[in-house]
């Protein structure tokens, strides 16, 4: 199966074949985090792996099957466009994660917004809150 | 079944695996937020299926496609996490004038 001699294109085959086999296994990654992950914080710390990484090594992957300038000029917009939304996406949904208090308190190293006014604003959440001592 | 294939049909497989267990978190979800990061994934998987497939079957037919869903993408989170900011200013508003 494996040819003799150097073959350019048989190995740039199988080099985006296993490009795609990587991206498959980053999504599985993602997917058994969502699964297994308990707040929306550590799912979406999740969720961002083949977003960016995955669609690199796809867009690698055809790059090197497909071998011509014009389909890597179609494919350079794509991994720019995804760039430039995925982390205003990925920012704007943790905020609301931290604002509706969707993530586990005790699993917070850091807390830099603890004493600021968003968290003064939005502690006092009566169906969200976590609950008292009283 | 040559190397090629199967290394195809691995890709495919756990391309498809991922978008079950995905779609599991985005029935059981428990908040907004919850599904609608399963929805980025699993928009982000139909992405990368449209470029492995490509791969595989050896044509670049679906790279216009993949730009506009890679330009799109992320109209849903950011809509869907801006109407659930909404949505908690107004309940603060609510209990400010319940309990001033």
């Amino acid at each position: 199966m494996i040819p003799s001699e150097l073959d350019l294109d048989w190995w740039l085959d199988l080099a985006s074949l296993l490009l795609i086999l990587g991206a498959a296994v980053l999504t599985l990654a993602a997917a058994i985090g969502l699964l297994r992950f308990p707040d929306a914080m550590a799912r979406l710390h999740s969720a961002t792996k083949p977003q960016i990484l995955g669609l690199l090594l796809v867009i690698i992957a055809i790059a090197l099957q497909a071998r011509s300038w014009s389909t890597l000029l179609l494919l350079s917009p794509i991994i720019v466009l995804q760039m430039l939304t995925a982390p205003v996406a990925a920012q704007m949904l943790s905020r609301a994660a931290y604002r509706t208090r969707n993530f586990v308190a005790e699993q917070i190293s850091m807390d830099e917004l603890a004493d600021s006014e968003v968290e003064v604003r939005t502690q006092e959440i009566p169906r969200v809150a976590p609950p008292r001592e009283s | 079944m040559t190397l090629f294939e199967i290394l195809g049909l691995a890709a495919g497989v756990l391309f498809a695996v991922s978008a079950v267990l995905v779609t599991v978190r985005m029935v059981r979800g428990r908040s907004v937020l919850d599904r609608m990061i399963a929805s980025d994934v699993l928009l982000t998987t139909v992405i990368l299926v449209l470029g492995a497939e490509m791969v595989i079957n050896g044509h670049t037919d679906n790279l216009v496609l993949m730009i506009v869903l890679a330009a799109v993408a992320s109209f849903a989170a950011i809509a869907v996490a801006r109407t659930i900011a909404k949505q908690d200013h107004e309940q603060e508003h609510d209990h400010e004038q319940e309990h001033p």
